[in-house]
């Protein structure tokens, strides 16, 4: 795929379902089409109910759905999760840090624990 | 970081109609994000410059691909609206590229498919998001359908592709043995080849 993946895809699923804006909108809840278009040329981002609903609609995953935001929060989040690493790692560890450790390393990509001088 | 020779980069495919234009966009050869028909009735050239920079604004393709017409002295205003399609996207910092009918039809043949539906019906198998929107089978009294152009759109969008992984030195073999999963391989094997 490529590097820069679409804010979202809810146009692509829309049209492989042959669903209208209207008839997504109704699902939706919402009373026109109009949120749905915004959505659909990334004027508006939708809120997580929203979210939900397109994953029950379209029976696929959030990432699949709005690719490009998803890519962009898992960068942040991997970012500063980078940061509470090395943050933890300089602290002593305790019996509860383990699983937060080995999470956080999972998340950055870290495959074993840094050798401790 | 995108690679020069990956095959995965976001084209926009356009093939230009008398009605206007169809278009499809890739992420790669097996992903289909959106396809449709433009229809452009006054002020041809202008409109359709209108709609596509809308599809390039909204998509922010790598690649935009049109049909090269060649140096034909027939079919000329169609010949320089492709050509101001292909400057107003390198203008926009998009980069352009036109596909031959000869490369198009190369690529299909080996599918053993020559008409305009025999390619689509290979398409439809490549890209089965697409196989609702077959043409329907056009008598001599029939209008085009709207949907041809999609068809002939995906058709040039494929043909990049396939170049492309050839071009890399990838194999020597279309994109047959390199989709994941579909139809291609399946098509492939049961024309013998």
């Amino acid at each position: 795929m490529p590097s820069r993946k679409l804010p979202n895809y809810l146009r692509r699923y829309r049209k492989l379902a042959g669903f209208s804006e209207a008839e997504i909108a109704f699902l939706l809840g919402f009373q026109d089409a109009a949120q749905v278009s915004r959505y659909e040329h990334f004027r508006a981002v939708p809120g997580l109910l929203t979210a939900l609903a397109y994953h029950v609609i379209f029976q696929t995953a959030p990432p699949a759905l709005f690719g490009g935001k998803y890519q962009k929060i898992e960068r942040m989040v991997r970012r500063r999760a980078r940061r509470l690493l090395k943050r933890l790692d300089a602290q002593t560890p305790n019996r509860r840090s383990g699983r937060k450790l080995a999470l956080l390393r999972a998340l950055v990509g870290e495959t074993q624990e840094p050798e401790k001088s | 970081m995108t690679q020069s020779n990956s095959p995965e980069r976001r084209v926009l495919a356009l093939h230009k109609t008398s009605r206007g234009f169809g278009f499809v966009v890739l992420e790669s050869p097996a992903t289909l994000v959106d396809w449709g028909a433009r229809t452009t009735r006054t002020q041809k050239a202008r409109t359709t410059l209108l709609k596509v920079r809308a599809l390039l604004e909204h998509y922010s393709p790598e690649v935009l691909l049109i049909e090269d017409c060649g140096a034909s002295a027939t079919h000329v205003r169609r010949r320089q609206l492709l050509e101001s399609i292909f400057e107003f996207a390198i203008e926009n910092g998009v980069a352009a590229r036109r596909i031959s009918k000869q490369r198009v039809r190369k690529l299909f043949l080996a599918f053993e498919a020559v008409t305009r539906r025999q390619i689509a019906m290979v398409v439809a198998r490549i890209l089965p998001d697409l196989a609702p929107y077959v043409p329907r089978i056009r008598k001599p009294w029939m209008s085009e359908d709207y949907s041809a152009a999609i068809f002939d759109a995906a058709a040039l969008a494929l043909a990049y592709f396939d170049s492309r992984r050839t071009h890399a030195g990838r194999t020597s073999i279309p994109l047959s043995a390199q989709m994941e999963g579909n139809a291609f391989t399946e098509i492939r094997s049961n024309s013998g080849n």
